[in-house]
């Protein structure tokens, strides 16, 4: 176990973002620091051609004794703090927004190992893991896209206003409430005018997904029976819908900039009014004038980007929310602790089982012991349920009644990582990982020797082909294996659970996708190689059950041993 | 294969769909540029006149009137070009998804059994969204790059001649060094390119084995792995773009030296007293303005090349060769009696070839058996039947029960795959897919013929029963009769089964066998499969090794 990741009680994007918040704290400071040398670029060089013009008619002894250095200099200066903050600023946030998506994601896949397979299934679209990805995206996408600009915008605004405020209060007043409308009323507007098309394009998207995928798994099907119009025209039609609110939603976003920017050229006008009548009771120098209206422009920089600020806001809480229901789950209470006991027998006492919201009964109060070195092969109709007997091994599911027992103890009190350290199940729909044949191997078991890894390929049959393969065991596999033809990977699968020397070893329909030849072979290796190992096989196929002790039928709910 | 069309699927191509909308959006963003100069100019002219020449406050209403109107004009103008660029984009991807679903249908499923679907239903969805942006804001605002310098340095050639040198200088060199930047990150991003996508995936990756990870009791420790992956993925994608990033270095590089060397310039002449205020205060407003749409315009650039990236993925899907050898059935009442094949030969995509010279027929009332070897060509051999693959050389004949020949488009085919389609909805909507106005009597006369009907009817909410996602409630024996009977339901004249017992225990592979048997009364049925059971079924026994007909025999023999 490793206690390095800490597993918080609930799925919050604070927990994550506490041990790099120095690093986010340098990002949004940056940002501000950018924002604010471009104010003053502004703000100085709006100051300094009214001086210099205000001197040069006041005549030759004015305008000597102007001193134009120091501004140009402070000029010069907020030029480059902007270029080098700017540039600063973007690496910084973007490495923060990096290691944001790491944490995410570190902590995403933590709360999903307890869940695993159950808590994944039941869902309608496949791609259900893909979401996951977009959305530990989208969450912690939400510090450059939404936390930045707005942090930013309030930090610079409070400094903007007390500078013009400085200088004209009544201007101060002007820009405090003028930030206030573009900086708060317009977003708060924004977000509540976005979040429901954002959501409902959410649904709409992942329906017709899930509808184009089965689309286009079963065209040739849908060609046949005539339908194959019919069923892209209702995607077409979803995806249009989409657009449309794209549409809407950039509509939105348009608008609110209009209206900020409306707000600015309301306010630089009210401020140059104020100003001018102050500059004729001669409380304002003329320099000043021309350096508030370009500092009030420069102020609204920073809340010109809060529109599209709330749009990555939304699909930030909406990507939070999503990853906050899956990862919430009702912690199980019982202590996990038990460590099976010699020997390693499993016995499954009166156990019945259906899955959760199916009709269909699996087990029946059924009953079966095997003992421990035994080779058994379990043999049934396709779809009673011999797959199940992995699932509720590894608890997986809560059966209905009764209990399973693994070296005299309660699967159920048992670990799944304990129970693994015991009982390798090579399952139907294994995985293999993008890598080279050696690295997948290594993965399962990193301290594994050469001559294991030869030894396992030998029972499995595939010895000869990967020394065959120019690059051996470093051959890429591409992903999930595609470059491997069905048996192969499956093959490799089986290697994989061979290296972790258990003591058992359960292997679900391993010689699907293998011609007879090969299929018996491998199974002639597996049971002479492993006679201490207690292997049982779950199969359909005849050919190979004279290679076992005892061959077991489940039917009805029931098992029957020695058939 | 001749069928093989070179698409011109390109982002200038795609362009050409929506010129209207494109045009009118750069109309708009113009008459937004030159709104945004005429109330720059106003606003100055209006404040010169306050400071420098006493104005009062009511002398100078029409140019705030004037000021305002500009400036609503610029605003409004703003918006609507946006939302005509946004339609544009919108439109273009609409079109290209019609096209692309338009071709899918005339490629079929072989044309793409390569390509992984969950890559395709990316491409379809996300990739096209990517082209948006592209088309929505890169598009345009490379136009508005083009004509708002121009039109502001126009304007400032009038006003002073030194600030034009040095707008004109600066605003050429910035695309330059941007497109040499871009050029060096595109070096860099290339060689890492491998890395990046390996990296970029491997968080699904992990997911998608979480559930093998956690039986080998690897789960916890892959969670340094992950942590390990993310972290090489920020540090590769970081040192791109810490190149990527001088890009828009460069940009603030000129725009703020630009700034502040004409804030420092215009001071000096000022003090001289060789410039007047208005000029100064007018440039340095513009001056920010001009580099405007150059910072618009590399704020979109990875829109760019994202849309380029979704161009090659789309091509996969555009270029795919069209496969289907035939149109979509035509009602008629014609009656197969034979389907034959002449020295057919099949080449895949590839030009490898697949069947060579097969010639033999199908007949009425019988069954077809065709067997061999996996991969010796049975698939192939129903997919020409099925019209999914053209033939290279060779004819496909259909003759009515009068002999005459008919179209291939005239039969009336059904087809049961080995992984069928199950839709979301109950048994019903299952059964019916295709055939909507089919009646209950009808429905149920299916079933019984695919041996399903007293297990329907067995259920709570017999055929209204929902099937769950891809049919999980049921068994892989139960789920094949579903089709079975969804193929009956439109009583076909040429049924075509392919491994319609695999994955089936001996019972249900039996049954299976046995209600096949059945259907073949005023059918021709041709099924491909390994199942000696079913193969002793056969009234035709055909069987393909290495794509060619090696022998053909009648009757119950094996």
């Amino acid at each position: 176990m490793n206690n390095k990741f800490i597993v918080p009680e609930k799925f919050k994007l604070i927990t994550f973002i506490k041990p790099i918040k120095w690093h986010l704290t340098l990002g949004l400071f940056l940002s501000c620091l950018a924002a604010l040398s471009n104010f003053g670029l502004l703000f100085l060089s709006g100051w300094l051609i009214t001086s210099a013009a205000v001197a040069g008619l006041a005549g030759v002894a004015a305008a000597q004794a102007f001193n134009i250095m120091l501004p140009a200099a402070g000029v010069r200066f907020f030029a480059m703090a902007r270029i080098l903050s700017r540039y600063l600023e973007r690496i910084i946030t973007h490495d923060g927004a990096f290691r944001l998506t790491s944490a995410l994601r570190t902590a995403v896949y933590a709360f999903l190992i307890p869940q695993t397979p159950s808590g994944l299934m039941d869902k309608r679209g496949g791609d259900i893991l893909g979401q996951f990805v977009s959305d530990t995206e989208s969450a912690s996408a939400y510090y450059t896209d939404a936390a930045v600009p707005f942090g930013r915008a309030f930090c610079c605004a409070i400094i903007f206003i007390g500078l013009v405020f400085y200088f004209l209060p009544i201007a101060g007043i002007i820009l405090l409430i003028a930030l206030i409308l573009a900086g708060i009323v317009v977003p708060v507007i924004t977000y509540y005018l976005s979040y429901y098309i954002l959501e409902k394009m959410r649904q709409t998207k992942s329906v017709m997904q899930a509808n184009l995928a089965e689309t286009l798994q079963n065209l040739g099907e849908l060609l046949t029976l005539n339908v194959a119009e019919v069923s892209m025209h209702k995607i077409k039609q979803d995806q249009l819908d989409l657009d449309y609110s794209k549409l809407k939603l950039d509509f939105i976003e348009s608008a609110a900039r209009s209206l900020i920017t409306m707000i600015m050229m309301v306010a630089v006008l009210f401020v140059l009014i104020y100003s001018v009548q102050v500059y004729q009771y001669n409380a304002l120098t003329a320099a000043e004038i021309p350096m508030l209206v370009l500092g009030i422009m420069a102020a609204f920089d920073v809340v010109l980007p809060l529109p599209a600020a709330c749009h990555a806001k939304i699909k930030a809480d909406i990507a939070q929310k999503q990853l906050q229901a899956c990862c919430d789950y009702p912690q199980e209470h019982i202590k996990k602790s038990l460590l099976p006991k010699p020997s390693y027998d499993l016995v499954i006492d009166e156990v019945s089982f259906s899955y959760p919201s199916q009709p269909q009964i699996i087990l029946d109060q059924a009953s079966l012991t095997i003992k421990q070195g035994e080779h058994v092969a379990l043999i049934g109709a396709s779809g009673i349920g011999k797959s199940t007997v992995i699932n509720m091994l590894f608890s997986f599911y809560n059966l209905q009644s009764g209990s399973i027992y693994f070296g005299g103890k309660d699967v159920n009190r048992i670990s799944s990582t304990t129970l693994s350290t015991f009982i390798t199940v090579i399952s139907q729909d294994f995985h293999l990982f993008s890598g080279t044949i050696k690295e997948n191997l290594k993965l399962i078991n990193p301290n594994v020797k050469d001559e294991e890894i030869s030894e396992a390929l030998k029972v499995v049959q595939l010895e000869d082909f990967v020394h065959n393969l120019s690059l051996g065991l470093d051959t890429f596999i591409g992903n999930e294996g595609l470059r491997l033809s069905g048996g192969q990977a499956r093959r490799l699968a089986i290697a994989q659970g061979l290296l972790r020397n258990t003591p058992w070893l359960i292997l679900d329909e391993p010689t699907d996708g293998l011609d007879q030849k090969t299929e018996y072979e491998l199974i002639q290796a597996l049971v002479n190689k492993y006679t201490s190992k207690t292997i049982m096989i779950i199969t359909h196929k005849k050919e190979i059950l004279p290679l076992f002790n005892r061959v077991v039928l489940l039917q009805d709910g029931k098992f029957h041993s020695d058939i | 294969m001749q069928d093989i069309q070179k698409s011109g699927l390109s982002l200038k191509d795609l362009l050409k769909r929506s010129s209207i909308w494109f045009a009118l959006s750069v109309i708009l963003g113009g008459v937004s540029a030159i709104c945004i100069v005429l109330q720059f100019i106003t606003l100055a002219h209006m404040i010169d006149n306050l400071i420098f020449h006493h104005a009062s406050l009511d002398s100078q209403k029409l140019n705030f009137f004037l000021v305002i109107i500009f400036f609503l004009l610029q605003t409004i103008a703003r918006l609507a070009s946006d939302l005509a660029g946004t339609k544009a984009g919108i439109q273009i991807a609409a079109s290209l998804r019609k096209d692309l679903y338009a071709r899918l249908q005339l490629t079929g499923p072989i044309s793409y059994k390569n390509l992984p679907i969950g890559e395709m239903v990316n491409t379809l969805t996300e990739g096209i969204d990517n082209l948006i942006p592209y088309f929505a804001r890169y598009i345009p605002s490379a136009a508005m790059m083009v004509i708002l310098p121009i039109f502001i340095l126009a304007v400032v050639v009038g006003v002073d001649i030194w600030s034009f040198i040095v707008l004109a200088i600066t605003g050429p060199l910035i695309p330059v060094f941007m497109a040499f930047v871009g050029y060096a990150a595109q070096v860099i991003m290339d060689k890492q390119w491998h890395q990046l996508s390996i990296l970029s995936g491997s968080f699904l990756d992990m997911l998608k084995g979480l559930k093998t990870l956690r039986l080998f009791g690897r789960a916890q420790d892959s969670l340094a792995y992950i942590e390990k992956l993310s972290d090489e993925y920020r540090k590769t994608t970081l040192s791109v773009m810490k190149v990527a990033f001088i890009t828009s270095a460069v940009l603030e590089f000129f725009s703020s030296l630009s700034i502040a060397v004409i804030a420092v310039i215009f001071g000096t002449r000022l003090l001289a007293g060789t410039v007047d205020f208005r000029s100064a205060f007018l440039v340095l407003l513009l001056a920010p303005e001009y580099f405007m749409p150059l910072r618009n315009f590399s704020a979109s650039y990875h829109a760019r090349q994202n849309a380029n990236a979704a161009i090659e993925q789309l091509k996969k899907i555009y270029e795919l060769p069209k496969l289907i050898s035939r149109p979509a059935y035509v009602e008629n009442t014609n009656l197969v009696q034979e389907v034959k094949l002449q020295d057919i030969s099949v080449q895949s995509v590839e030009g490898q070839a697949l069947l060579q010279q097969i010639t033999c027929s199908f007949l009425r009332d019988q069954l077809t058996i065709v067997i061999g070897k996996s991969g010796a060509g049975k698939t192939t051999l129903l997919n020409v039947l099925l019209g999914f693959l053209p033939v290279s050389c060779g004819t496909l004949e259909v003759f009515n029960t009068s002999h005459q020949e008919i179209k291939p488009e005239e039969m009336r085919l059904a087809w049961v795959p080995q992984k069928a389609l199950m839709v979301f909805g109950t048994i019903k909507d299952n059964l019916c897919l295709g055939y909507e106005q089919a009646s209950l009597d009808q429905i149920k006369i299916a079933a019984q013929q695919a041996g399903i009907l007293s297990f329907i009817e067995q259920l709570p909410q017999g055929f209204d029963t929902h099937v769950g996602e891809g049919g999980k409630q049921f068994s892989g024996g139960q789920l094949r009769r579903f089709v079975l009977a969804r193929a009956l339901l439109r009583n076909p004249d040429v049924l075509i089964l392919d491994e319609p017992t695999s994955g089936l225990d001996q019972e249900n592979a039996l049954q299976i066998i046995e209600t096949i048997r059945t259907c073949k009364q005023d059918r021709v049925v041709i099924v491909a499969t390994h199942n000696k059971e079913l193969a002793a079924q056969n009234d035709v026994l055909l069987e393909i090794d290495q794509g060619r007909l090696v022998n053909q025999s009648a009757k119950g023999e094996v």
